[in-house]
């Protein structure tokens, strides 16, 4: 009873929220919307017993990129009174694809649902309280072990392409923003270091001048 | 099912109650350790040695007025210091004092960790933006910045416990370390796990977020009475947590010292509390010792130095580890 | 449990070699351009020439291994026939192109040498794609391909048009991207498999009367559908194909004509005739009207350009409408035609971009490059072998017989002629007699129109007139040998 209901708790506000980013003027509201949508989905991996992808969506989306997100778009200061849409021309041709697309999705999963009852896959038994055989659990290996095992041996072509994307990622981040002008005045911080008292401090001999 | 929840709270209750006046004295201590460093007496005014100072500084700000700028975005300014508060107190319960003693026993308690520690950083994010005042934002991003890049090293410096202990819970990560702590074999990254977590944790000498010569106090300059006591529970609870991590990860938590008679009769709460304090002492030690970091110093030891060093003591372990077959 | 056995590897040496040597390319830029002691060196010629040897020894070590037809990883890769075809096409004609690029860079300055590594990667990056048997593998390298081309695309950091150009493609592309992942998911979720080979045996004895999840696949195939066609720019999603070409660098755009179709082709034969073969069978008239939305599309929309590089761009729409509409017969002759289509479309665009790519203009001191479709009225006078070779780039674009792109077309048409598609036939021959309107009418302009000024042209680079005089004694002389491409594509196909 209780999965089920935390199951439409998370994903109703989940939805709602979803909305509320597309919907909001402020940036940054829109963001802060977003990592509630990040954290209740999240909670709905949390809810399947996917802990180690729901801890891990955690802590990378919401924990690292939402707050560059954040970071970003707060220093953006964007005057939101400043472009002013107009939805009359874009909003007929975004109803009719989105009622396309909703037809298609809502005759594909009806139909689908009522195959799987028919195929009698025990989808849900909600109704009774699910036995754990508490030595199957032990014996089983755990959700991160499992992730382990798969990832780094049947799936390590995927693992390593993920790597060079990331690092292709990386180089063209780093081509694209940085900026190697000459002559800027940084602090070299080895020089700084390696400055000792004897090379610094000299006498000179102002007659000589 | 009411027995169950009058359980659970109490069992709540037993975590954050003296969790609230642990944070209490720490800031007494740290006066008064600070005072003695610098010597002077510290506050010994209110009750014996100032013992009652921490709560007559309670009430004080209790009674305060709260002040809400007129120009902040209110809701976001009041939800801020909460936010803090309250993941400073979650993630208290999956740390373990003892074997058994632990509110949640997650089979993850690292990555729950980690999870929540990086969402602190809102609260502070939000807090300077709703704040609406200059101070207060770069006291923020400045905050932001440093936490998100100390995380990264923070995470890769777990990695090596991880592979050493073999699992993501923390009860049976310090039971792994029944023959040797891990500081012994793992004491550079000890050292900079350490550094990580002062930074982590905005504290002096990487306390550039409420910088008083040039941001006044950071991010929490609008805030008063009970916002900023939220605020600065939040940051000593984190203090604490830290700390505690850092025994449960590398001295092995609440086991004794030696496995024998004399230390064996100190019972194991006391063991990770006395570990604990000691590393406190040091935090406050740091703070009266040395002198704050320049920004750009900060950034360049957390990514160019503990990010490639630690990633290179990942290859390393994970390489020693697997070559003599010691993986477990 | 060991999964991964010395075959996987063998099987994919080239990729491993030159993911090794771009990384070792990548330390040896950073260290020697970073350098305080050298003084901060500019080394993007000596990495262009680094990664031309690259490409080199990768394309000699496709050519020279012994052809493994198995899969591997975890059948995560394919290797077959068609994989080694389009593999060592796409390093043959990636070095064709690298050197083309030389003079480029060196007189617009470009001096980064990360250009080189990056495309690098999204060469080795197409060569995943022409090889990938399953949908997780199928995505991550449509992913590493695209994120190699956003960074490439706005490559300029100057120029207003070059970034605007790269983050059209980037949201663009996410969304596309977006698209085809709910496209994956779904598959999965119906039938919880990813490997195409799996997924072609499930689909094997699939009827309408399965109705319960074949609506859920269509929708899953269909969204597939639309991303791949997205990254091959058909018609229509192919709103940003002529922006991009026209604000990214032109050497950046010679990239995008030249080279991603050819894996990403591969990658639609192999999912529509292999992978979803029964459910396509039944999407045929979205394949149908993709084609002529492309023709017309890429037709009409190249009448009303005036620059060069949204030219291509629409003339590369109508050709990838050609493609689309030899898959349309869900046949293997049309299968054959495609094929043959886009390897002459690789022949031709490369000629194209290395004669556009000469284009350039002296205004002393400096040079700059040619950008309008006018600025090459009587060229004839001033250089009449370079008119003389446009003149046959064009002739094989417009389909004019003795030129490859006539055998090109020939093929489409007639395996849409077998395969009772007369209408499509029909607007196909129509519509390029269109295009053959306008190719001619550059045609016109650079031997019958006469200008009162006359632009001076930079000569051409050693590198660029030999790759020039490569690619159009090919063009000119391979109807001699028209047999040497088909039975190229033939060993491909079957197989």
């Amino acid at each position: 009873m209780t999965s089920t209901t935390l199951f439409w708790i998370f994903s109703i506000i989940s939805l709602i929220s979803a909305c509320m980013v597309v919907s909001l003027s402020n940036a940054v509201y829109s963001v802060l919307f977003l990592i509630v949508v990040f954290c209740n989905t999240a909670s709905i991996l949390l809810l399947l017993g996917a802990e180690f992808l729901s801890f891990l969506f955690l802590i990378v989306y919401v924990g690292a990129i939402a707050v560059l997100f954040l970071f970003v778009v707060m220093m953006l200061n964007v005057k939101i009174d400043g472009v002013k849409i107009n939805y009359s021309t874009i909003f007929l041709i975004g109803i009719l694809i989105s009622l396309i697309l909703l037809i298609q999705i809502w005759t594909a999963l009806q139909l689908d649902i009522e195959a799987y009852d028919n195929i009698g896959v025990p989808l849900s038994q909600n109704n009774f309280p699910t036995i754990i055989s508490w030595i199957q659990e032990n014996e089983l290996p755990s959700n991160t072990e499992s992730i382990g095992l798969i990832l780094y041996t049947s799936y390590s072509l995927v693992f390593i392409m993920c790597a060079f994307i990331l690092l292709l990622a990386m180089i063209g981040s780093i081509v694209l923003t940085m900026n190697q002008r000459s002559g800027v005045k940084t602090q070299q911080i080895t020089l700084q270091l390696y400055r000792n008292q004897n090379k610094v401090v000299r006498f000179i001999d102002l007659r000589k001048n | 099912m009411f027995y169950n929840i009058a359980i659970n709270i109490i069992k709540v209750l037993t975590i954050i109650v003296p969790l609230l006046i642990a944070v209490a004295y720490m800031t007494l201590a740290e006066r008064k350790v600070m005072a003695a460093m610098q010597r002077r007496k510290g506050p010994n005014v209110v009750g014996i040695f100032g013992l009652l100072q921490p709560l007559a500084d309670g009430l004080k700000l209790f009674s305060k007025e709260t002040i809400l700028p007129s120009s902040a975005n209110i809701f976001i300014f009041l939800a801020a210091p909460v936010l803090t508060f309250l993941l400073a107190l979650l993630a208290w319960c999956v740390l373990p004092l003892d074997e058994g003693k632990v509110f949640s026993d997650l089979n993850i308690g690292v990555l729950y960790i980690l999870a929540v520690s990086s969402l602190g950083v809102y609260g502070i994010i939000t807090a300077g933006w709703s704040s609406n005042s200059k101070y207060a934002f770069l006291g923020a991003l400045r905050s932001a910045a440093q936490m998100v890049s100390y995380e990264v090293s923070i995470g890769l410096i777990l990695i090596n416990i991880l592979l050493c202990a073999g699992t993501l819970n923390l009860t049976q990560i310090v039971l792994a370390q029944q023959n040797m702590w891990y500081i012994i074999p793992l004491f550079p990254i000890f050292i900079m796990f350490y550094i990580s977590i002062l930074a982590e944790t905005n504290r002096a000498p990487f306390d550039l977020p409420e910088a008083e010569a040039e941001l006044v106090a950071g991010y929490n300059v609008e805030y008063s009475a009970m916002g900023f006591a939220l605020f600065f529970l939040g940051e000593y609870a984190n203090m604490i947590l830290m700390c505690s991590l850092t025994t449960i990860f590398f001295f092995g938590g609440w086991l004794p010292l030696v496995n024998m008679l004399p230390f064996y009769w100190i019972p194991p709460v006391l063991w990770f509390g006395l570990k604990t304090t000691l590393l406190l002492f040091g935090f406050i030690w740091v703070r009266a010792a040395f002198p704050r970091y320049r920004y750009d110093q900060l950034m360049r030891l957390g990514w160019k130095i503990f990010l490639p060093l630690s990633l290179g003591w990942v290859l390393l372990v994970s390489g020693i580890l697997f070559s003599f077959d010691w993986l477990p | 449990m060991l999964f991964i056995s010395s075959y996987d590897f063998y099987a994919l040496l080239t990729e491993i070699y030159f993911l090794n040597a771009i990384c070792a390319l990548l330390i040896y830029g950073v260290i020697l351009n970073t350098s305080y002691r050298r003084g901060h060196p500019v080394i993007e010629h000596n990495v262009s020439g680094l990664s031309t040897q690259i490409l080199i020894v990768s394309l000699w070590l496709t050519v020279c291994s012994n052809i493994p037809c198995l899969t591997s990883w975890n059948s995560l890769l394919v290797h077959d026939f068609l994989s080694f075809g389009i593999k060592s096409t796409i390093l043959a004609i990636s070095l064709l192109w690298s050197l083309i690029i030389f003079s480029y860079n060196r007189l617009e300055k470009i001096n980064l040498y990360e250009y080189w590594i990056v495309s690098m990667l999204a060469i080795v990056a197409m060569l995943f794609v022409s090889c990938s048997y399953d949908l997780l593998a199928m995505y991550l390298a449509i992913e590493f391909q695209s994120i190699a081309f956003y960074i490439l695309a706005s490559f300029k950091r100057t120029s207003e048009f070059s970034t605007e150009a790269g983050l059209k493609y980037f949201v663009l592309g996410a969304f596309s991207s977006a698209l085809l992942l709910l496209g994956i998911s779904l598959l999965y979720g119906t039938t919880g498999l990813t490997n195409f080979g799996d997924l072609s045996k499930f689909f094997l004895g699939t009827t309408l009367e399965n109705a319960s999840f074949i609506n859920i696949t269509f929708f899953g195939v269909v969204l597939i559908e639309v991303a791949l066609f997205f990254k091959i720019s058909a018609a229509p999603f192919h709103m940003w194909s002529p922006d991009v070409y026209e604000g990214a660098p032109t050497n950046v755009t010679s990239f995008f004509g030249i080279l991603p179709k050819l894996a990403l082709v591969s990658l639609i034969f192999r999912f529509f005739y292999f992978c979803c073969a029964e459910v396509v069978l039944l999407l045929n008239f979205t394949l149908i009207i993709c084609a002529l939305l492309s023709m017309i599309i890429g037709t009409f929309g190249a009448l009303a350009q005036t620059k060069w590089k949204r030219f291509i761009a629409y003339s590369t729409i109508s050709h990838v409408g050609f493609i689309v509409a030899g898959f349309s017969t869900l046949e293997f002759n049309g299968a054959f035609g495609a094929l043959f289509y886009i390897l002459v479309y690789t022949l031709t665009s490369l000629a194209t971009f290395s004669i556009v790519l000469s284009f350039r203009c002296l205004a002393y001191p400096s040079t700059y490059q040619l950008r309008y479709l006018t600025d090459i009225v009587s060229l004839v006078k001033l250089n009449p072998i370079l008119a003389g070779s446009l003149v046959a780039v064009l002739f094989s674009m417009a389909g004019i017989p003795p030129f490859p792109g006539f055998f090109a077309k020939v093929f489409v048409l007639f395996s849409l002629l077998q395969e009772q598609l007369i209408g499509l036939a029909i607007m196909a021959i129509f519509l390029s007699c269109v295009s053959c309107f306008y190719y001619i009418r550059l045609i016109q302009m650079m031997y019958f129109t006469h200008t009162k000024t006359i632009l001076i042209f930079y000569p051409i680079e050693k590198t660029t007139s030999t790759i020039l005089s490569i690619t159009m004694l090919l063009l000119v002389l391979i109807f001699l040998k028209i047999d040497l491409i088909s039975n190229f594509v033939h060993c491909m196909l079957f197989l």
